[in-house]
C-alpha cells in the first residue's frame, strides 16, 4: 500500500467515523409543524398507510453510540487504519496458522500412533483402513481411479502385480522416492516391422494369451538376445530396474497385440512421482498400509 | 404561519409496573403460562430407551424426537413444519388477534415469571415505586440484591435447559465443570443468561414494541372482524366519577384507571385499539371486577369485534381466515403425507471425478462411481445394491452392505461394459438400492455411464 492509498483511507475511515456521530448527535431533535402522536403529512396506499408522529426509545439513541465507541476500539486494536496493524497484529495468515497449528496439535498423536503399532493391526482395523482411503482418494485416486484399479498407462493397485516389489517397504519405498521406468525404443534396433511382430506375438505367448503360432518361434531368439537384458531370459522381469513380469498378462500399456508393438516400436516412460515432500513420513506408512491391504484381501 | 417547535426523536422509557389483577382471563392466561415453562423446563430431562428423549444434536446432525432420529436430508420436514407454525400463527391471528402474545409467547411467559419475584420481594407495584424513590439503605440494597439474584439464577436455569435441548443435558453439569473458561457451552450458557436476564428483567415490553417482528407483522393482519380487546365507547362515554345512589345520565366508564394500571405494556385501552397491545385481558379482568363492585353490567372492555361495537354484522367465514386454515390443512397434511412416507435411509450415487472412463482390456469398458448410503434409522440394517442393466456385468464386489445406525458408507463401485453394447456416448444407469428388513424402502438413483465412441 503506497502513501497516498494509506492515508486515503484513513481519512475516509476518521471522516465516515466524525459524520455518523455528527449526524447523530445533531439529528437527535427536529423543527416540525406536526407535534407528537399527530399524523405526519405524509401518506401511502391512496392514504390508508398513515405515520404517527411517535419518538424512539431513548436506548436505540445509545445503542448508536456504542456502536461507535465499538468501532474506535476496533481500530485500535485491529487493522482498519491503512498501514497501521493493531494493538493484537491480527492477520489472516496468522490465524490461519493458529488453525493449521491447532488441527497439527489434533491430529499429530493419531498419525504418529500408527506408526507403532503392528501392520497386522492396523490393516485390521476398518476406521483407520477408512482414513488411509481418504488419502489414497486426495492424493493417488488422480492417476491410479478411485477404486485403485488404474487405467491404460496407470497401473492397478489391486491385483498383487508389483513391478518394484510389493513388500511393505517396497510400497513404502515407491511412494517415498517415486519411480521412472524407462522401456527403451527398440524400433531401431530391431529394423523391420515383421521382427517387431515375431518378438511381440513372442510376448503374447509368454502369458498364454492368443498368438501367431507361425512366427512367435522367430520372436523367441530375438526376444532373448534383446529384451532378456532386463526381463530375464524366462520374461519374469527384474525387480531391481522395475522390468515387469510379462508371463502374468497384466500389461499397463493394453494387452492386445497393436498395444505391445506399439510398446517395443517406440518405447515407454512412466513416472510416478515422489511424495517425500508433500505427505509426511506417517500419512505415507498409512497410504502404504492402505495400498497393502487392497491385495492381501484377495 | 405553521407554529414550529422543537421536539426530541428519542424519548427516554416509561418504567410499567402493573398492578396484580385477578380473574377468569388472568388465571386462564397464568395457567397457559406456566404450563409452557413446566413443558419447556421438564422436556429435556425425558427419555426414551437410555437416550435423551428430545435432543437437536447439532454437531453430529441427528435429531431425535422419542423413537424418530431426523437427519440433515429430513431437513425440507422441518420447513413443513414451520409452515404449518406461521399459518397456524396466521389463522389465530386474524380470528382472534394477538392471542399468541398474550398467552403463549415465551417472553409474556418469562416477564410474568420475573414479576412475580419481583412481587415476592418488594410487594405490589405502589411498593415498587416507593422503594424505588426510597434513599439507598440496608433494605433496598438487600432486596434488589435479592431481587436480582433471584433473576438470574433462573436465568442460569433457563440456559441450561436451552443448552440441554441441544447437547445431553444429563451430562452438562460435568461438561460445565471440565473446562470453566475455554469451552463454547460455557460461553453459550453465560450468554444465554444474560439474555433472559436483560430481556425478562429488564427490556420486557420493549422487546414487543420495537425489537419483535412479529409484533408488527400480526398487526398487519387484523381486520374489523377480528376478536380483539376493545373498549366499548358507546357504553363507555362520556366518561365520570361514580357518585353512589345517583341515577346514571352519562356512560358507564367511571375513571377509576383501573385498566391503566394493570396493562403491562402501559397503554391506556379506551384509546382506541393500540399497536402496543397484547391481546393479554388483565383490563378486562379488572374493568369486570369494577363493574362488578359498583353492581354494573359486565363487559364494558371486553374480547370483541370491532365491526361489534359499530353495531355492523360479524363476518367469520371471511376469505382471509378461511384461506389461511385451509393452507394450515393443507401443509398439515402434506407434512403427515410425507413424514409416513419417509425411507429412513438415504443413498446418493455420484460418478467418480477422476476418469470419465477407461479400458481395462481390449473390449471393455469401465465407470467408476461413488455410493454413500447413510442409514437414518435406529437400528443396524443391511442393504442391496443393484444395478438394473443386463448388459453390465462384473459390477459389484459388494452386493451387500452392513451399515449401524447412523453411519455412513462410502463404496467405489466400477461397472464393465462391453464396447458392442454401448450404443452412445451416454447412457443413463439406475441403481436400486434397497432395505432387506423392510420391502417398502427401496431407492432408485440415476447415474449415467459415459463412453466417447468414435
Amino acid at each position: 500500500m503506497s502513501n497516498f492509498w494509506n492515508l486515503y483511507i484513513i481519512t475516509i475511515v476518521i471522516l465516515s467515523l466524525l459524520g455518523l456521530s455528527f449526524f447523530i448527535y445533531f439529528l437527535r431533535k427536529i423543527d416540525s409543524s406536526v407535534s407528537e402522536n399527530e399524523v405526519l403529512k405524509h401518506s401511502f396506499d391512496d392514504n390508508n398507510i398513515k405515520e404517527l408522529n411517535k419518538p424512539l426509545p431513548r436506548w436505540w439513541y445509545l445503542c448508536f453510540w456504542l456502536t461507535i465507541f465499538f468501532t474506535f476500539f476496533y481500530l485500535i486494536l485491529y487493522p482498519g487504519l491503512g498501514k497501521y496493524p493493531g494493538l493484537l497484529k491480527w492477520t489472516s495468515i496468522k490465524q490461519w496458522e493458529f488453525e493449521i497449528d491447532e488441527a497439527k496439535k489434533h491430529y499429530e498423536p493419531i498419525f504418529s500412533s500408527y506408526m507403532n503399532q503392528q501392520i497386522e493391526d492396523i490393516l485390521k482395523n476398518p476406521k483407520i483402513m477408512k482414513s488411509g482411503q481418504g488419502l489414497f482418494l486426495r492424493n493417488c485416486s488422480v492417476c491410479h481411479g478411485s477404486n485403485a484399479k488404474g487405467s491404460i498407462g496407470f497401473p492397478n493397485l489391486t491385483l498383487d502385480f508389483w513391478r518394484y516389489g510389493g513388500s511393505f517397504d517396497d510400497i513404502k519405498d515407491t511412494i517415498t522416492n517415486g519411480r521412472t521406468s524407462i522401456m527403451p525404443t527398440m524400433g531401431k534396433i530391431l529394423v523391420s516391422e515383421d521382427s517387431i511382430n515375431e518378438v511381440a506375438n513372442y510376448v503374447l505367448y509368454l502369458s498364454n494369451s492368443n498368438y501367431d503360432k507361425d512366427v512367435y518361434l522367430k520372436g523367441e531368439l530375438k526376444f532373448k538376445g534383446i529384451c532378456s537384458v532386463c526381463h530375464g531370459l524366462d520374461g519374469k522381469g527384474n525387480k531391481l530396474i522395475g522390468a515387469p513380469d510379462l508371463t502374468r498378462g497384466i500389461r499397463i500399456y493394453g494387452n492386445d497385440l497393436k498395444s505391445i508393438k506399439d510398446t517395443i516400436r517406440n518405447g515407454r516412460i512412466g513416472v510416478m512421482p515422489s511424495h517425500k515432500d508433500i505427505l509426511s513420513k506417517e500419512e505415507i506408512h498409512l497410504l502404504t498400509a492402505f495400498i497393502y491391504s487392497l491385495n492381501k484381501k484377495s | 404561519m405553521i407554529k414550529k417547535k422543537i421536539f426530541y426523536l428519542y424519548e427516554s422509557r416509561k418504567i410499567i409496573h402493573p398492578s396484580i389483577v385477578d380473574g377468569f382471563l388472568s388465571r386462564l392466561r397464568n395457567l397457559s403460562l406456566n404450563l409452557f415453562l413446566f413443558i419447556y423446563f421438564l422436556l429435556p430431562w425425558l427419555n426414551y430407551n437410555g437416550r435423551q428423549a428430545i435432543l437437536l444434536d447439532l454437531i453430529n446432525r441427528k435429531f431425535c424426537f422419542y423413537n424418530f432420529i431426523f437427519w440433515p436430508q429430513d431437513f425440507y420436514l422441518l420447513a413443513f413444519l414451520l409452515i404449518i407454525l406461521a399459518f397456524g400463527l396466521f389463522t389465530f391471528t386474524v380470528y382472534l388477534g394477538r392471542i399468541w402474545c398474550g398467552y403463549i409467547c415465551p417472553q409474556t411467559s418469562w416477564v410474568y415469571f420475573f414479576m412475580y419475584i419481583e412481587r415476592l420481594i418488594e410487594g405490589d407495584y405502589n411498593k415498587i415505586v416507593k422503594l424505588n424513590n426510597e434513599k439507598i439503605n440496608l433494605e433496598k440494597i438487600f432486596k434488589k440484591f435479592l431481587k436480582n439474584f433471584l433473576w438470574i439464577f433462573i436465568s442460569f436455569i433457563t440456559s441450561f435447559t436451552f443448552i440441554g435441548y441441544f447437547t445431553p443435558i444429563n451430562d452438562l453439569f460435568y461438561l460445565i465443570a471440565d473446562e470453566p473458561i475455554d469451552s463454547w457451552i460455557n460461553i453459550l450458557i453465560v450468554f444465554f443468561t444474560i439474555t433472559t436476564y436483560f430481556n425478562a428483567g429488564w427490556l420486557r415490553e420493549q422487546v414487543c414494541f420495537y425489537m419483535c417482528p412479529y409484533a408488527r407483522f400480526q398487526s398487519v393482519m387484523l381486520d374489523n372482524n377480528t376478536i380483539t380487546v376493545c373498549y366499548d365507547y358507546n357504553r363507555g362515554e362520556p366518561r365520570g366519577k361514580y357518585i353512589k345512589n345517583e341515577t346514571r345520565i352519562i356512560g358507564d366508564c367511571i375513571n377509576c384507571l383501573k385498566c391503566v394500571s394493570v396493562c403491562p405494556t402501559g397503554i391506556d385501552i379506551r384509546d382506541g385499539f393500540q399497536m402496543e397491545c397484547i391481546n393479554c385481558g388483565a383490563c378486562v379482568d379488572a374493568c369486570n371486577d369494577v363493574m362488578k363492585k359498583i353492581s354494573f353490567k359486565n363487559g364494558l372492555i371486553r374480547y370483541t369485534s370491532e365491526n361489534d361495537l359499530k353495531g355492523k354484522k360479524n363476518l367469520i367465514l371471511r376469505f382471509q381466515l378461511v384461506g389461511y386454515f385451509l393452507i394450515l390443512l393443507l401443509f398439515v397434511f402434506l407434512f403427515l403425507y410425507f413424514f409416513i412416507t419417509r425411507i429412513e435411509f438415504d443413498a446418493n450415487i455420484s460418478k467418480d471425478r477422476n476418469s470419465l472412463y477407461y479400458e481395462i482390456d481390449n473390449n471393455i469398458i469401465c465407470n467408476d462411481y461413488f455410493i454413500k448410503i447413510t442409514n437414518m434409522s435406529n437400528f443396524k440394517k443391511t442393504y442391496k445394491i443393484e444395478v438394473i442393466d443386463n448388459e453390465c456385468f462384473n459390477y459389484l464386489e459388494n452386493k451387500i452392505a452392513f451399515i449401524s445406525s447412523g453411519d455412513l458408507l462410502l463404496l467405489s463401485i466400477q461397472i464393465q461394459k462391453k464396447i458392442e453394447y454401448i450404443n452412445n456416448n451416454k447412457t443413463n444407469i439406475y441403481f436400486k438400492i434397497s432395505d432387506l428388513s423392510n420391502k417398502k424402502s427401496i431407492k432408485f438413483v440415476k447415474s449415467v455411464f459415459i463412453y466417447n465412441k468414435i
